[in-house]
């Protein structure tokens, strides 16, 4: 998934060309996996027992892209449905969205086609969907088959991945995904010019997935 | 400069002059001068020895320099100025003859400046139009710029003070800041104590049936009230609202200008926290029986330091419920017995389910997931609840399990574990730590409603109380787009709890649980962290993310003892402050009878408060308003505030 030419790295960490910032926002039922893909992602971190997230947080991270630096803006929100309510108020102007589910168990996989809905009826239209099917490392207790998924998501025109916050697998390479996706047009850009872009990940726990990230 | 107007012997000093001003309006005498420009001054007159006690002090001379047409359209203020005029039906009660003996000396215009009682300054002109006490026209200028109408404003404020009233922003009160009524200037409508007039409340009970039929009919009471009334500040106010409402008939309220005069809040007093509450004290106020002699006492007590860690097992099922606040010991050991036989009551009904049944029961399977799940990852950071297969984790969940048979209407919702963790830490044991939990729950219930209204609700209180305090930071936070407060969700949703370590997290609650100072005392801590971190959050031109990051990053560096203590300074400034509105005084339950000054008697004894009746108030003010607004005929525009 992830480009690896490595033509956007730049000497003392400059990248050139243009700078787009997308607002991303994560989904799905509570416990699959949003705050821990969000803090690998980020932070590079993974917390066996990550607390439950209450309201909602708000995290940023940079990568760049070929010539592209993509500052994402990721909302974090609390998944049970008791606070469904407030979720419009998150997913409003997302131009990206995570919809998460939980491999070990099917019921989050029908919250996840749900949430797919609410979203394409009532955000962005343009939208980009991605599905992350989360706790791959579980998956001796599989409960929604891979192909399941890959389909559902084939014929919603949603990106897919099957993921592992514990592991790293797909994290950040959903991340990529999603940004190669996004439109980069002057619309989204920023202030332009060059701008720092910060190392994918801080921790520098995880294996290698060949994100091109900037140093 | 010293000048001589009038009486030869008086000395006056110049305080202000202003060329170019027009008049736009005035009494009958002047009619000849209506639309001229002319200088406007402010002349302070020089006592002396000699000072014949007739001279006024101030006075406003207008004097004409040209008789050049206005000609200025003053379109969007002119329909409000021609109502303002038809108003003048009531014969003029202008107080103090000498002053008009003064003024006919005189050629200009003149108006002593202590018959000024209010005055208005509207937005889109800069046409200020001055009025006495009986809310008779005055005089009516434009001033060449705005500017020029500041400076204006700003020299006045040297010797009155100037209240915008709650219902008209663009209307000031002219108050000689020494006069003594200055203090309860700003007593509510609530305040005039309409309910000495029984038959008037007892509208309400019809008003909801019969809207608008009752709505009428109360309001020709209010009328008939506020007319009837005589010599009071407070009607004089109501009368001049009441006035301005009738004269206001389709008007356009945003025509006028929110005039920005700071309103002054008392001076922050410092209230510093004391010592917990001892085991000695504690014992002291029990009698032979057990029974606590004093429980104002012990409460006020909790509320300045909260509890020695020694004894907060015992006193924290106090306030919680758990133990009544006047139970004899003897009952205490009754009680802990009942307590014990229903909470295994509950708890086997769901220890009992079988596979099956659970299978076919699947909101509670599925409330029961949950709660796994989320006790799973709560407070595993402590050792109390660290590493696998901790016993304290597994006690969580049958509280939790146990909680969910007992209010299976409420469920389970994401945030309760948080509330149990810390009441099971300390108690360490599932019978008390659960009736603890359903105790703390009675407060906080509503939080976990469906439809959000009581955050939401708590979010705009919150808001509304930034606003009192600091209004430079409500302002920001309205000009940013953040006005809703969410980035406060998770203070108000589980008290703080996911900011504060274990045991501040206990002195916090413990205090809060006394129901001391006031109610939606924890909203209070809110505003003073907010307030404590404004310059953070105004800085760098911070947005709704920037600040509900920087909220959510807080975790940890609170000093809570710091903030309850600014708490406590906010909430005596709110409860003293001239200019207290009612949707404050409501949020913290402060009674409208309760001057400044009084110690504040707390909420939470469930009894029916004294004095004035608000709820009832409340609800009197929300139906006739929104029976008035939804009204086809909406011809009055009614004096209350929605």
């Amino acid at each position: 998934m992830a480009n690896r030419s490595g033509t956007a790295q730049r000497p003392n960490g400059q990248s050139q060309g243009k700078i787009c910032q997308f607002k991303l926002v994560l989904l799905g039922e509570s416990a699959v996996g949003k705050s821990s893909l969000v803090l690998r992602f980020v932070k590079g971190q993974f917390h066996e027992y990550q607390e439950s997230t209450i309201g909602a947080a708000f995290l940023t991270q940079t990568i760049c892209l070929d010539d592209t630096t993509v500052k994402f803006e990721i909302w974090d929100t609390a998944g049970q449905e008791r606070y469904h309510s407030l979720a419009p108020m998150y997913y409003r102007g997302a131009q990206a969205a995570i919809v998460v589910y939980d491999i070990t168990n099917q019921d989050t996989f029908g919250r996840a086609k749900t949430w797919v809905k609410e979203l394409q009826r009532q955000a962005s239209p343009n939208i980009v969907i991605a599905l992350a099917g989360n706790k791959q490392d579980l998956a001796n207790k599989r409960m929604v088959e891979y192909e399941e998924a890959q389909t559902y998501a084939e014929e919603n025109g949603l990106l897919f991945m099957e993921t592992s916050a514990k592991t790293a697998m797909n994290v950040n390479d959903i991340f990529l995904a999603i940004a190669k996706k996004l439109p980069k047009n002057e619309q989204n850009t920023g202030q332009g010019g060059s701008v720092q872009g910060r190392r994918l990940t801080e921790g520098n726990t995880e294996p290698k997935t060949g994100a091109n990230c900037c140093k | 400069m010293d000048d001589i107007v009038g009486d030869k012997n008086a000395k006056f000093k110049e305080l202000y002059n202003q060329d170019g001003v027009f008049l736009r309006q005035a009494g009958e005498m002047y009619t000849p001068m209506f639309g001229c420009t002319g200088s406007l001054y402010l002349w302070e007159h020089i006592s002396d020895a000699e000072s014949k006690p007739e001279v006024p002090s101030r006075f406003l001379e207008w004097r004409p320099q040209d008789f050049v047409e206005l000609k200025t359209a003053l379109d969007e203020g002119s329909e409000e100025w021609t109502l303002i005029e038809s108003v003048k039906k009531r014969c003029r009660t202008s107080s103090g003859n000498m002053v008009k003996d003064f003024l006919n000396s005189i050629g200009n215009l003149n108006v002593c400046f202590s018959n000024i009682k209010s005055l208005r300054c509207s937005k889109h002109d800069v046409l200020t139009t001055f009025y006495d006490g009986s809310c008779e026209l005055l005089a009516s200028f434009v001033f060449p710029t705005s500017e020029s109408r500041e400076h204006f404003l700003g020299t006045i404020q040297a010797f009155v003070r100037l209240q915008p009233t709650r219902r008209d922003k663009s209307l000031f009160i002219v108050y000689d800041a020494a006069s003594p009524g200055f203090k309860d200037l700003e007593k509510s409508f609530a305040a005039l104590d309409l309910k000495t007039d029984s038959s008037f409340w007892s509208l309400l009970k019809n008003i909801k049936s019969n809207p608008y039929e009752k709505s009428m009919e109360a309001f020709a009471k209010v009328t008939g009230y506020v007319y009837n009334s005589v010599d009071d500040e407070e009607h004089y106010m109501a009368q001049d609202d009441l006035q301005r409402s009738i004269s206001e008939i389709g008007d356009d309220a945003s025509a006028y200008a929110v005039y920005d005069i700071p309103n002054c809040l008392p001076m922050r007093v410092d209230y510093p926290r004391c010592n917990p509450l001892t085991r000695e004290q504690w014992r002291a106020q029990l009698n032979g029986e057990g029974q606590l002699e004093d429980v104002e006492s012990i409460k006020t007590l909790i509320f300045r330091g909260g509890i020695s860690p020694d004894i907060r097992r015992v006193v924290w099922k106090f306030l919680l419920g758990y133990y009544p606040w006047d139970s004899t010991e003897k009952e205490r050991h009754a009680l802990d017995i009942s307590k014990m036989e229903s909470y295994y009551k509950i708890k086997m009904q769901w220890t009992t389910f079988s596979k099956e049944q659970e299978d076919n029961f699947s909101d509670f399977s599925q409330r029961k997931s949950l709660i796994e799940k989320d006790v799973n990852r709560t407070d595993r950071v402590l050792d109390f609840y660290a590493g696998e297969n901790n016993y304290n984790i597994f006690s969580l969940n049958n509280i939790l399990l146990t909680y969910l048979l007992y209010n299976f209407d409420l469920g389970y919702v994401q945030g309760m574990s948080y509330l149990l963790s810390p009441i099971y830490m300390l108690l360490r044991c599932e019978v008390e730590a659960f009736w603890c939990f359903v105790g703390f729950m009675k407060q906080v219930m509503s939080n976990f409603d469906y439809d959000q209204n009581a955050m939401k609700e708590q979010l705009k209180s919150m808001y509304l109380l930034v606003n009192f305090i600091d209004p430079q930071l409500s302002k920001y936070f309205e000009d940013h787009e953040c006005a809703n407060m969410y980035f406060c969700f998770r203070w108000l949703l589980v008290w703080y709890k996911r900011e504060l370590q274990q045991d501040e997290v206990a002195r916090l609650w413990e205090v809060l649980w006394t129901g001391y100072p006031c109610k939606n005392f924890h909203l209070l801590i809110g505003v003073a962290i907010l307030e404590h971190e404004r310059d953070a959050l105004m800085g760098d031109n911070n947005g709704f993310t920037e600040i509900l990051k920087f909220i959510n990053e807080l975790t940890g560096k609170l000093d809570i003892n710091l903030m309850i203590n600014h708490a406590e300074g906010i909430y005596h400034q709110i409860k003293d402050a001239d200019h207290l509105t009612d949707a404050v005084r409501n949020i913290l339950g402060i009674p409208v009878a309760e001057a400044s000054g009084l110690q504040s008697k707390p909420e939470d004894d469930r009894s029916p408060r004294k004095g004035v009746s608000e709820p009832d108030e409340i609800e009197f003010e929300k139906s006739i308003y929104s029976n008035f607004l939804s009204s086809s005929t909406g011809r009055l525009v009614f004096l209350f505030r929605p």
